[in-house]
């Protein structure tokens, strides 16, 4: 899922490790979210959001994720 | 004194309950080799295990989502694995007891089926525990 954690980090001035202290994960697991590889859970989105004083909704462009997914569902039916 | 790993210390307990039972052995049976060294390896184990559990690093490290769902993906394809493996194998192992009857491909047939049911048997009494859990 397309997100903004790598933006946002980068923004903020953080390493991977850094943040990864944070939100109380590894450094690996920040890795694979900036990557898009793995989706957070709830809590862990909720608490990147609070770190970057954003929303959930914005760290995770879902109006634009759910576009795009309405397009593929489309396009499959 | 604080225990910070209530596991390590239950292990670290039991390591000397049975160092303790050699020691009781060694003492009633006279000197045997493999007593002594059972007893000094559970004591060193037991005083590891409980040395541990009393230091503040032992405290459980929080558990990372992602690893949990590394670990939950891993062990489902495993699962697929053995279990797909075994129904393979097996089917092999009936077409060479169709072909030349020898009993042992039938016994290797029979206990890898009863291994690929056991294990799907598991797997449904799993599923059936966590759907009304979850």
């Amino acid at each position: 899922m397309k997100n903004r954690v790598r933006e946002l980090r980068t923004e903020a001035g953080m390493t991977q490790q850094q943040l990864a202290d944070l939100v109380h994960v590894s450094s690996r697991t920040i890795i694979s979210l900036e990557k898009g590889q793995y989706n957070p859970s709830l809590l862990l989105a909720y608490r990147l959001a609070l770190v970057f004083c954003t929303t959930v909704e914005d760290l995770y462009c879902l109006a634009e994720n759910k576009e795009q997914e309405d397009r593929e569902n489309e396009d499959w039916t | 004194m604080k225990i910070y790993n209530k596991r390590n210390f239950a292990a670290g307990i039991f390591s000397l309950a049975l160092a303790a039972a050699c020691g009781v052995v060694l003492a009633v049976t006279g000197f045997q080799m493999k007593w002594l060294i059972s007893l000094v390896l559970l004591l060193a184990l037991g005083g590891v295990d409980i040395c541990w559990s009393l230091s503040r690093e032992a405290r459980l490290p929080r558990v990372d989502e992602r690893d949990q769902a590394v670990s939950r993906k891993s062990a489902w394809l495993a699962y697929r694995i053995v279990a797909n493996g075994c129904w393979i194998v097996s089917l092999g192992a009936l077409v060479v007891y169709g072909v030349s009857r020898i009993p042992a491909a039938l016994a290797v047939t029979i206990t890898l089926d009863a291994v690929t049911i056991g294990a799907f048997a598991a797997l449904l009494g799993a599923e059936v525990y966590y759907e009304k859990r979850m």
